[in-house]
C-alpha cells in the first residue's frame, strides 16, 4: 500500500544515513505532527521546538530503530518530547487542554491508590490490556484523546459521531479503566 | 497516582492501537441531513471528495477474502475513500470484522468476516449458510426497532451473499444487503446479528415477542453502533419526463411508479450503465433487486443493489428498458 512504502523509503534514507531523510520527512508529516505538538503546548514556538526535537530524535535513534509505520514512532517521539517539555514549564504555562486531560483521567485512579506511588510499567501494561478488551471504536476514541490530546469536536468529526457521543463514551471508558485499575490490584 | 501519571503511563500504549486509531476515519458525512433530501446526497458526494483527499488509506484486514467478493478495482475504490472499516467485535463462538459498511442513504452494503472461535462457531461456518440476521435497535435506549417491511421483525437485511470462495480453514466473508431507506439519518443505531445455532431443533428457535430476534443466538452479544450516515457518492439523474432515479456507488433507487411496475414484470430488461466518454451502456450486474409497493407508503420503492461498487464519476447516466437516465 502506498503509505507503508512511501515509509519504507523515508526509513531506507535514515538507515543510509541520507540527509535528505528529515527534509523529506519533514515535507511529509510536518502538518500532523505540529498539530499533535499544539494539542498538549500551547505555544507554537514550543510546538515548533517539539517537532523539531523529533526529528532529531527519529536521525539518532534510526537505526537501530527500524520503524514499519514511521508516523507511529515519530508520534510517539513528538509526544514524549512534548511532556518533557510542559514538565519544565511552570504550571500556569501548561496548556488548558493538557491540564483538562490530566483532570479528566483522575477519574480512573481507584480511590485507594490516589496517594500511591506510580509504578509505570505496570500501569502502562494494564492500560494495554483494558484497551484490547474495547469495541473498536471506544478504543480509537480513547486513544484520540488521551494519545493524540485531539479535542471532542476533533475526534466527533472524524469518526463521525456526535460531540455527546464521544463525551459520553469517553465518560464509560474511563468509568470502565477506573473499574479495571481496581479489579487488577492497583493499590497503594 | 494522579491524571498527569496516567497520562504519562498512556505513553507506552501498544502501536497497534496508536495505529488504529491514526488510521481510523470515518468518511461519513455530518449526521444533520433528512436521507430523503437529495441535496444531502450531493453534500454527501462533495464531503466524500474533499474528505477522501484528506483520509489516509485505509486497508482491508481481509483483502484476500474480500476480493474474492469484489472485484479489484471496486477494492481499490474503496480503500482509496478509506471505508475499509475492519471493525471486529466477538464472543465466544464468532468473531465479527465488519469489513466495509456502505450506505447511500437509500441503500446499504454490509461486507463481513466470520471466523469461528470453537466448536459450534467453526461448525456453524463450515456446515451451514452462515449469513446472519442484522437486527436493528436504538442506539440510545438498546430496545430492537420494528422494521414493517418484515412483518414487525427488527430485521433490516435486504438480501445477501455467500461467497464459498472467500473461505478459509476458520473464516468465510458474506455481503448482506440492507434496507436503510426507512432508517432516520444522524440517529444513533445498533446493529446488532443473529445466526442460528443448528444443534437446536427447529421448533427451540422460536421468537422473542414481536422483533423475531433469535433466542438461541451464536452471535450473541455482537453489536455495532452507527448512524447509517451516508458515505458512498451518489447523484440524482432524470429522464426527459422528469422521472428521477438516484444512482450510487452501490445501487440504485427509485420512486417512480412506472419504474416500479417495470422492474416487477416478467419482461424486464437489462440496466444500463452509460459511461461518460462511451457510447454503449455497459449492462449493469446486480446481487438483489426488489420492489415494495405497499400501499401503506406514498410511493413505491425499488431498489437494485449492485455486484460490485462502482466510480458513479464514470458514468454520465443510466439506461432502463431503452430509456436514458442522465444528471441535470
Amino acid at each position: 500500500m502506498e503509505g507503508h512504502d512511501n515509509d519504507k523509503e523515508l526509513v531506507e534514507l535514515y538507515l543510509s544515513r541520507d540527509k535528505s531523510a528529515v527534509e523529506r520527512t519533514q515535507k511529509r508529516y510536518d502538518k500532523r505532527l505540529m498539530g499533535l505538538a499544539r494539542s498538549f503546548l500551547g505555544d507554537i514556538r514550543d510546538a515548533e521546538e517539539c517537532v523539531n526535537d523529533t526529528y532529531l530524535k527519529a536521525w539518532n535513534t534510526i537505526p537501530p530503530q527500524q520503524p514499519d509505520d514511521l508516523f507511529s514512532y515519530l508520534a510517539r517521539l513528538c509526544r514524549c518530547t512534548a511532556y518533557n517539555i510542559i514538565e519544565k514549564q511552570q504550571a500556569a504555562k501548561r496548556r488548558a487542554q493538557f491540564v483538562e486531560l490530566t483532570r479528566e483521567l483522575e477519574e480512573c485512579i481507584p480511590d485507594k491508590s490516589r496517594d500511591a506511588s506510580p509504578e509505570d510499567e505496570f500501569i502502562s501494561a494494564l492500560i494495554n490490556e483494558y484497551l484490547e478488551s474495547l469495541p473498536r471504536d471506544k478504543c480509537n476514541i480513547f486513544v484520540k484523546r488521551y494519545w493524540y490530546g485531539e479535542s471532542i469536536e476533533q475526534i466527533a468529526k472524524e469518526m463521525g459521531f456526535t460531540k455527546s457521543k464521544v463525551k459520553t463514551t469517553l465518560h464509560r471508558t474511563r468509568e470502565g479503566l477506573r473499574k479495571f485499575l481496581e479489579r487488577k490490584g492497583v493499590q497503594p | 497516582m494522579n491524571g498527569y501519571d496516567i497520562l504519562m503511563a498512556m505513553d507506552k500504549t501498544d502501536e497497534k492501537y496508536i495505529e488504529m486509531s491514526e488510521s481510523f476515519r470515518k468518511t461519513a458525512c455530518k449526521p444533520s441531513r433528512a436521507f430523503k433530501t437529495m441535496i444531502g446526497f450531493a453534500a454527501a458526494a462533495a464531503l466524500m471528495t474533499v474528505t477522501a483527499g484528506a483520509t489516509i488509506l485505509t486497508r482491508f484486514a481481509n483483502k484476500d477474502s474480500v476480493e474474492k467478493y469484489l472485484a479489484e478495482e471496486s477494492v481499490n475504490i474503496l480503500e482509496e475513500q478509506g471505508l475499509a472499516l475492519n471493525y471486529t467485535a466477538e464472543n465466544e463462538h464468532i468473531r465479527l470484522t465488519v469489513d466495509a459498511m456502505l450506505s447511500d442513504g437509500n441503500l446499504g452494503k454490509m461486507i463481513m468476516t466470520l471466523e469461528g472461535l470453537d466448536e459450534k462457531g467453526l461448525e456453524r461456518i463450515k456446515n451451514f449458510d452462515p449469513l446472519p440476521e442484522l437486527y436493528l435497535a436504538d442506539g440510545v435506549t438498546g430496545e430492537y426497532i420494528a422494521n414493517p417491511d418484515m412483518g414487525g421483525a427488527a430485521n433490516i437485511t435486504g438480501g445477501g451473499h455467500v461467497n464459498y470462495e472467500a473461505r478459509t480453514d476458520t473464516t468465510i466473508t458474506c455481503v448482506a444487503t440492507l434496507d436503510t431507506w426507512r432508517i432516520e439519518v444522524g440517529k444513533p443505531y445498533t446493529l446488532r446479528f443473529g445466526l442460528r445455532d443448528p444443534a437446536l431443533p427447529e421448533e427451540q428457535q422460536h421468537k422473542r415477542g414481536e422483533y423475531d430476534v433469535l433466542t438461541n443466538n451464536l452471535m450473541e452479544g455482537i453489536s455495532l453502533d452507527t448512524y447509517f450516515t451516508p458515505n458512498v457518492e451518489s447523484k440524482m439523474l432524470k429522464n426527459e419526463d422528469g422521472v428521477t432515479v438516484y444512482l450510487s456507488e452501490i445501487g440504485l433507487f427509485t420512486e417512480d411508479d412506472k419504474l416500479a411496475q417495470f422492474y416487477t414484470s416478467k419482461d424486464r430488461h437489462e440496466t444500463k450503465l452509460t459511461p461518460k466518454d462511451g457510447v454503449f451502456g455497459k449492462n449493469v450486474e446486480f446481487d438483489h433487486l426488489t420492489v415494495n409497493t405497499d400501499p401503506s407508503l406514498d410511493k413505491p420503492k425499488t431498489r437494485m443493489w449492485f455486484r460490485d461498487v462502482i466510480d458513479v464519476n464514470e458514468y454520465g447516466g443510466i439506461e432502463i428498458n431503452g430509456v436514458k437516465y442522465t444528471e441535470e
